[in-house]
C-alpha cells in the first residue's frame, strides 16, 4: 500500500493485482494467450519477488532461451515500469512449447 | 497569579503519577495492626495472662540467638522494607506527558495518543498503511518501527525527519529522541 504526501486518501496495491499484471507481461514476452502464463508474487527481504509459470511460443528465429531472456527483461523494465517497486526474478516455469505454426491456435 | 500556578501545576502532578494513597493506607494499617498487637502482647506479658500468638521474652531470645526461622522472618521483613521504600522513592510515572508551551495551562496528552500521532506521520512519511507502522513511547525516545510494502524501500531518513518535526509540533516539554528501523521483511497486501 502505498500513499502519496499531500494527496488525500490512499492506494492499495493488492497482491492478485500484480500477479495478473506479471501474467500479462510474461504472456506478451513469450507471445502466448494471457491465459496460458500465470505468476506468483511474494516479498524477498523488502523487494517483490516474481516466479512465473507458462506455456512459451518458440520458432527457428526465437528459440527458447531467447524468449526466456526476453522475459526476464520485460519482468525486470516493464514490470518495474508499471509496478514502480523494486523487483526480484523468482524464474520461469515452462509447462508447455508451443511452435510458431501453432500460434494462430493460441492467438 | 502564583497560587494558580502552583495550583496547575500540583494538579499536573497529579495526572502525570500515580496516586500512592492505596500503598500508604495498606503500609500505614499494617503498621498500626503490628503496633497494637505488640503492645498487648507487652501488657499480656506484664500482667502475667498467657501471650495471644507468642511471648515477647521469647521473641527478645531469638533474636539474640537467631535460628533459620528467625533469618527467614528477618528476611520477609527486609525485603518488605526494602519494597517500601523503593515505593516511596520511585517517580511513579504514568504513560503521560506535558505538551504544548501555553504560559497558564498546562496541558497533559497520553503516550498512546502522541505514538498513534507520530505513527500517522510516519505512514504518510513512508508511503504506507498505518497498519504497517507500529510506534513505542518510552520517556527519552520514540521507537518508530515500519513494514515497508514489497518491492517499495523505506526512507528512515524522511521518516525521522518527519516525526522529529511531528514531535517538535507537538511540544513535548522533554526533548524525545526518534529511533526509525525498517523491517527487513515487507508486506504484500
Amino acid at each position: 500500500m502505498t500513499a502519496v504526501q499531500g494527496v488525500p486518501g490512499s492506494v492499495t496495491i493488492t497482491r492478485r493485482a500484480y500477479e495478473k499484471v506479471f501474467a500479462a507481461i510474461t504472456a506478451d514476452a513469450l507471445k502466448v494467450a494471457p491465459r496460458l502464463a500465470s505468476a506468483h508474487v511474494s516479498d524477498a527481504g523488502g523487494m517483490l519477488r516474481v516466479a512465473v509459470t507458462a506455456t512459451a511460443s518458440v520458432s527457428a528465429s526465437q528459440p527458447l532461451p531467447r524468449r526466456l531472456a526476453a522475459l526476464d527483461r520485460a519482468i525486470h523494465d516493464r514490470g518495474g515500469l508499471l509496478t514502480g517497486a523494486r523487483i526480484q526474478y523468482g524464474g520461469a516455469r515452462i509447462v508447455d512449447v508451443v511452435v510458431d505454426t501453432d500460434l494462430s491456435r493460441v492467438r | 497569579m502564583g497560587t494558580r500556578s502552583s495550583f496547575t501545576e500540583r494538579a499536573a502532578r497529579r495526572e502525570l503519577r500515580h496516586s500512592r494513597s492505596v500503598v500508604s493506607t495498606v503500609v500505614a494499617l499494617c503498621g498500626a495492626v503490628v503496633s497494637s498487637w505488640i503492645a498487648t502482647e507487652l501488657f499480656l506479658s506484664w500482667a502475667g495472662r498467657p501471650a495471644l500468638v507468642v511471648n515477647p521474652e521469647l521473641i527478645i531470645q531469638h533474636l539474640s540467638d537467631p535460628g533459620p526461622r528467625t533469618v527467614l522472618v528477618s528476611a520477609v521483613a527486609g525485603l518488605l522494607g526494602l519494597t517500601a521504600i523503593a515505593l516511596s522513592i520511585s517517580a511513579a510515572r504514568r504513560a503521560r506527558r506535558r505538551v504544548g508551551a501555553a504560559c497558564n495551562t498546562i496541558t497533559i496528552a497520553d503516550d498512546a495518543v502522541i505514538a498513534g500521532a507520530l505513527s500517522r506521520v510516519a505512514a504518510l512519511a513512508a508511503h504506507v498503511s498505518q497498519a504497517q507502522v507500529r510506534t513505542t513511547l518510552s520517556r527519552r525516545t520514540a521507537h518508530v518501527r515500519v513494514t515497508p510494502s514489497s518491492g517499495f524501500p523505506v526512507s528512515t531518513s524522511e521518516v525521522a525527519a518527519a516525526v522529529s518535526a511531528e514531535l517538535a509540533q507537538i511540544g513535548t516539554l522533554r526533548r524525545v529522541g526518534v529511533r526509525v528501523e525498517p523491517a527487513r521483511q515487507g508486506t504484500l497486501a
